[in-house]
């Protein structure tokens, strides 16, 4: 694979001040912080959650024990990383826990709200072909191993940068390029039939 | 740059990542391979789809849900928590912990005399006067009439209470334990008979005082069991016909479940006056054991005290005498040997409980 040159998207982003001065605050114990916290990363924790595990109500689980878990665990947020990439680190890492232990409640996934094409009002031939679509790409991304699933999720849904999954996951970047690579060949070839 | 080496790109272009060398290469094969070309419309497009799909939304009320589960609990429900949850795992492992405790509880209790007996009724006073008992020894055809009216001068209770230790004075090591003694003297007589004779108890001491009897007796024989009456002191058997048979013996068990019944006050009032009235241990060197305890029977009952005769294997006599006439009884005892005392009695006016060991 070619070298990968510092691009937007690709390395890891420095924390905001405004972050920083969350993260300031949430280690000082201001509650309303951390419900600025919360506010400000559930659809993400949520989406990861939902998008590894297909159920909304698993999904719901593992995001509010991921806010329980950093809320518990802000004294040991060295501050280096975004507050964003802890967050789906915590998540990542109780969503394949899940999966591995085998104890989960809730096997079937909730079709219908796992993924949505956009589409534009007014196309009824164009929204039967993207929910079907939809439904494929939602068959296509569960069916992923695991281990590329929360690579290829962080990467082109929720948009972190290679060294944030890396380091979110504990993976080295060369682990992540190729996890990654995979998964994107895996999901084309499932879904063939939508592509010219 | 061959189709291998450029679709082991594609995930690099889609992001990218590429070198401005490594772009030109790419674009250069891109331009020139009809199959890479699709190949690479088809891949960009895949990642197209999954970058486009839209973005989950968490469900409402979810933040609330959070801040309410992050709210730090009240400390008896994080200690709830904390002891019970998981309480698959937890609640088997604590049961079994309350049922070890209860059992050591019980063990210790059982094979410690001291602690049975100050949780025990008082027992009876020991007597000198043989009336008494012989009044209280229950007959088949009669039943007993309450002991309270058996003997209306009853004792005060806490007096009785001093003659418990009569009971318990002895060590283990020397003695058997009041409850075996019990059981040994009265083979068929349940030990609550010792809290029923707490009201009847023989011979009062002579400084016992008449008010009490009649404020504590009903509050003792309150306690009474169903079953039979008829424990007779020391140095008085009744005869064994004559217990009534048609109610069983209670169980030591069932007796020590009545006895803690009692009225919290009595029970209280019971266990302060035997420690308050610790009995006083003195060691005579006698020659002949059996001449010096007649002479010491025979002094302490001149003295207007009474005497508990030793058990055979016991070389303890208890002794009961008036706080006025201590300072003869040790003389007198001096005279019969070598006396030593542990201690002074207290200066109070309660009768002088001696438990004198004969060497």
């Amino acid at each position: 694979m070619g070298t990968f040159r510092s691009a937007p998207g690709l390395s890891g982003r420095e924390p905001s001040a405004d972050e920083a001065a969350l993260v300031a605050r949430l280690r000082a114990g201001d509650a309303r912080a951390f419900e600025t916290l919360v506010i400000t990363y559930q659809h993400r924790v949520f989406g990861v959650a939902l998008r590894m595990l297909g159920s909304r109500a698993e999904a719901e689980e593992v995001a509010q024990e991921t806010f329980l878990r950093a809320h518990r665990g802000l004294g040991e947020f060295r501050g280096e990383a975004r507050l964003g990439t802890w967050l789906y680190a915590i998540a990542s890492r109780l969503c394949l826990t899940r999966l591995a232990s085998g104890a989960r409640r809730h096997e079937r996934s909730d079709d219908a709200a796992l993924l949505r094409m956009p589409s534009p009002a007014g196309d009824a031939a164009g929204a039967l072909e993207r929910q079907e679509l939809s439904a494929a790409l939602h068959d296509a991304i569960a069916a992923l191993p695991e281990e590329r699933r929360i690579v290829v999720v962080l990467r082109d849904v929720e948009g972190l940068a290679y060294e944030e999954i890396a380091e979110a996951l504990g993976l080295e970047l060369g682990t992540v390029r190729s996890r990654l690579h995979r998964a994107r060949l895996d999901l084309k070839s499932k879904l063939e039939r939508f592509l010219p | 740059m061959t189709c291998a080496d450029l679709r082991d790109r594609f995930s690099a272009r889609v992001d990218e990542a590429l070198t401005s060398e490594e772009r030109a290469a790419f674009e250069a094969h891109l331009a020139t391979c009809a199959d890479c070309r699709r190949e690479w419309r088809r891949f960009e497009l895949t990642v197209g789809l999954v970058r486009g799909v839209e973005a989950a939304r968490a469900p409402a009320g979810f933040v609330d849900r959070v801040l309410a589960a992050a709210r730090p609990h009240p400390w008896y429900r994080r200690l709830l928590r904390e002891l019970f949850v998981p309480w698959p795992v937890k609640l088997p492992l604590e049961a079994a912990a309350v049922v070890l405790v209860a059992g050591l509880a019980i063990v210790i209790f059982q094979r410690s005399p001291e602690l049975e007996m100050s949780a025990r009724a008082p027992a009876p006073l020991p007597a000198s006067r043989p009336s008494a008992p012989t009044a209280l020894a229950p007959t088949p055809s009669a039943p007993t009439p309450p002991a309270r009216r058996a003997v209306p001068n009853a004792p005060p209770v806490a007096e009785r209470r001093d003659t418990v230790q009569g009971f318990v004075g002895p060590s283990p090591r020397d003695a058997p334990s009041a409850a075996d003694r019990l059981d040994r003297q009265q083979p068929t007589a349940p030990r609550m008979t010792v809290k029923r004779d707490l009201g009847a108890g023989p011979s009062p001491p002579p400084a016992a005082s008449e008010p009490h009897a009649s404020s504590e007796a009903p509050a003792a024989e309150d306690t009474l069991g169903q079953g039979p009456r008829g424990h007779e002191p020391d140095g008085v058997v009744a005869p064994r016909a004559a217990e009534p048979r048609s109610a069983p013996p209670p169980s030591a068990a069932r007796a020590r479940g009545e006895l803690r019944k009692a009225p919290a006050q009595e029970y209280a009032q019971g266990v302060v006056a035997t420690r308050m009235s610790a009995p006083l241990e003195a060691r005579l060197a006698v020659g002949d054991r059996a001449t010096a305890e007649r002479e010491i029977v025979a002094l302490v009952s001149r003295l207007g005290g009474t005497s508990r005769p030793r058990a055979p294997e016991s070389s303890v006599l208890e002794l009961f005498v008036p706080r006025e006439s201590y300072a003869t009884l040790t003389t007198e005892l001096t005279k019969l040997g070598r006396l030593q005392l542990d201690r002074e009695p207290p200066d109070a006016s309660t009768p002088v409980h001696l438990q004198l060991r004969l060497e």
